[in-house]
């Protein structure tokens, strides 16, 4: 399988439209994300006029985001970018409004690489496909988006809607759906099984669109595409997204610092004799490390295991009793139990 | 189509790193899950010990609608301790991918499925109904786990749960898997997935297209590692996208998920 993905990021340009950023903390964020994967930017008009004034010169994987707007055409392309994106609605499938027709027309004078990004719904009928084949053709279009910012799909509607889609259209199809009910990793996935190699994703998932990271790590470990991981992936995303003032949730799936994190009994007594019983990946792959708690859920071979690593023995009784009053403490707290506790546990059970 | 909700928040959900319910907590959220309409409450493991033992006796003594499951091993003391605590449901559970059975409890396959029958048997001599829980189904070996379903069954167990134990599915796969397993398994099937890869709610709801009538969730999708499937992101799914019945009384969950966070301390 080739694995000649180009991820479309949105991270940056969210970052932008919500926040002022200097110079530097554009280039850092920029290059911070560049280093994951092969990306692209998508920009705003607006937001590459601001970078464009603080300096930043190149342009080379930056994507401006127009209106169908001939105007529009001509100053990204005397600013030097010549990757755009022309936004439409589903209504001009049918019938190209004559703004959006002169500026596709100017695009193709200017020899500019241009995604055609249709908005309002990702149902299209044989008729619209046609049209949608006519457009590509006359106006040399390289990508379409295909548009699932509703979320009315699941995984498996969007596989088999992106299989038709790309069958009838001559060109590049792009993803791009949006998190509404949970299922936007899954349906980026889907599209991928598909066959689509260019999607929208964003760092954590900022702003509903899939999350970077998760489908990077599911490509490569579920789909077995041969994708490279950076080994510090984790810290990566939560210093991108400290940028924009957001944390990392704990549990947050590829990244999240507990996601490595056992406490039950099975669980802790599985990773001790095989990590791989209760982990998909090692914790190593994203830079992150296991953590063994100690709390309610906790069994003896966690007992024994967090003793062991504090070079402590005790004997296989007193470990029980060590146990009940660990459950009872921890229950007793709501909280997990510490090291100081465990070891004051440790010498009341003993003595 | 009607689409039977069990929920484990209670049980897997409470097993996330560091978190603990106090019993006032573990009953208002049962009593909060019954009210919202839930089919089934796994509501914890019994085995765990006296203080866990006490809130559970108080969960099922609520007479609440829906099922309270206990969560066994394939365990006569575990089984035994879950019928003192007044459980009439119980909720078996054995690993069945060659992977946990080598590596983690050194055993056979033919062993484990005799110490399940063992145990059903066990338990149904106290007048329990039984569900069985297969563990890292999704790395086992398919024939295996039918083989397991089909001993189940003449036992008398009345549905089986596949397990996604390290969230290594992915949709397509998921409803590869269960379009073939709803044809072939003499049990019901639930699925349970765990969301490693961010996939729990999409897996479950690619289970529910292929044909899986049971689905397995946690209030706000916690659990171990990166969690489960949300109950509130699993039933608007299935609610707006394919019009399914859950049973669920959309308008409490906003109330639901509140009470849990605040439990989480969130």
């Amino acid at each position: 399988m080739k694995a000649d993905f180009t991820f479309i990021d949105q991270t940056l340009g969210y970052a932008l439209e919500k926040q002022s950023m200097d110079t530097s903390e554009f280039l850092d964020i920029k290059r911070k994300i560049a280093a994951i994967s092969h990306i692209l930017f998508d920009l705003s008009l607006k937001s590459f006029l601001t970078v464009l004034y603080d300096g930043v010169a190149d342009a080379t994987d930056i994507r401006v985001c127009i209106q169908p707007d001939a105007g529009q055409v001509e100053q990204v392309h005397q600013l030097g970018c010549d990757h755009i994106k022309i936004t439409i609605t589903h209504d001009a499938v049918k019938k190209m409004p004559v703004p959006a027709a002169a500026a596709l027309r100017q695009a193709q004078a200017r020899e500019m690489t241009v995604a055609l990004h249709i908005t309002g719904g990702c149902q299209y009928s044989a008729f619209e496909l046609r049209r949608l084949d006519r457009t590509v053709k006359k106006y040399d279009i390289h990508s379409i988006v295909f548009d699932d910012e509703r979320g009315e799909l699941d995984p498996i509607t969007t596989y088999q809607n992106l299989l038709e889609f790309q069958q009838a259209i001559p060109c590049l199809v792009e993803y791009y759906g949006k998190n509404r009910l949970g299922l936007v990793t899954g349906n980026a996935l889907g599209a991928i099984q598909s066959g689509v190699r260019c999607l929208a994703v964003s760092v954590g998932g900022v702003s509903g669109y899939p999350a970077l990271e998760e489908v990077l790590m599911g490509a490569l470990y579920l789909l077995k595409f041969p994708l490279a991981v950076p080994n510090n992936l984790a810290a990566c995303c939560e210093e991108i997204l400290h940028y924009l003032g957001q944390s990392v949730h704990t549990t947050k799936p590829i990244i999240g610092s507990s996601i490595f994190a056992h406490e039950s009994g099975i669980h802790v007594d599985g990773v001790n004799k095989k990590s791989d019983l209760y982990e998909p990946f090692t914790p190593e792959t994203v830079g992150l490390s296991r953590k063994i708690i100690i709390g309610k859920h906790s069994g003896k071979a966690s007992i024994e295991f967090k003793l062991k690593e504090m070079n402590i023995f005790i004997h296989p009784v007193v470990v029980q009793t060590v146990l009940e009053k660990v459950r009872s403490l921890a229950i007793g707290q709501k909280a997990p139990v510490s090291d100081v506790q465990l070891l004051e546990l440790v010498h009341e059970a003993a003595s | 189509m009607r689409i039977a909700i069990v929920d484990t928040t209670l049980r897997d959900g409470e097993q996330a790193a560091g978190l603990v319910f106090s019993q006032a907590e573990k009953l208002a959220i049962a009593k909060a899950l019954d009210q919202v309409g839930v089919f089934a409450i796994e509501a914890g493991t019994p085995a765990m010990g006296a203080e866990e033992q006490t809130t559970l006796r108080a969960i099922v003594e609520a007479g609440l609608s829906a099922r309270v499951i206990a969560w066994n091993r394939a365990v006569r003391q575990d089984i035994l301790t879950s019928v003192h605590c007044g459980f009439s449901f119980v909720h078996i559970s054995i690993p069945v991918s060659d992977l946990h059975l080598q590596y983690k409890l050194k055993t056979t396959r033919e062993a484990v499925l005799q110490q399940l029958v063992d145990a059903i048997a066990f338990a149904r001599s106290f007048g329990c109904r039984i569900s069985v829980g297969t563990e890292d189904t999704s790395r086992a070996d398919e024939e295996f786990f039918l083989q397991v379903a089909a001993a189940a069954a003449r036992a008398g167990a009345e549905y089986i749960r596949y397990a996604d134990t390290v969230g290594c599915l992915e949709p397509l796969k998921t409803y590869e898997v269960m379009q073939r397993l709803v044809q072939k398994c003499v049990l019901p099937l639930e699925i349970h997935v765990h969301n490693d890869f961010g996939l729990a709610t999409a897996n479950t709801i690619a289970a529910i297209q292929a044909g899986v009538r049971m689905a397995s969730v946690t209030v706000g999708g916690i659990g171990e590692r990166a969690g489960n499937a949300a109950l509130e992101q699993v039933v608007e799914a299935l609610t707006e996208l394919h019009g399914h019945e859950t049973g669920i009384d959309r308008a409490q969950l906003p109330d639901l998920t509140q009470l849990v966070a605040r439990a989480r301390g969130t």
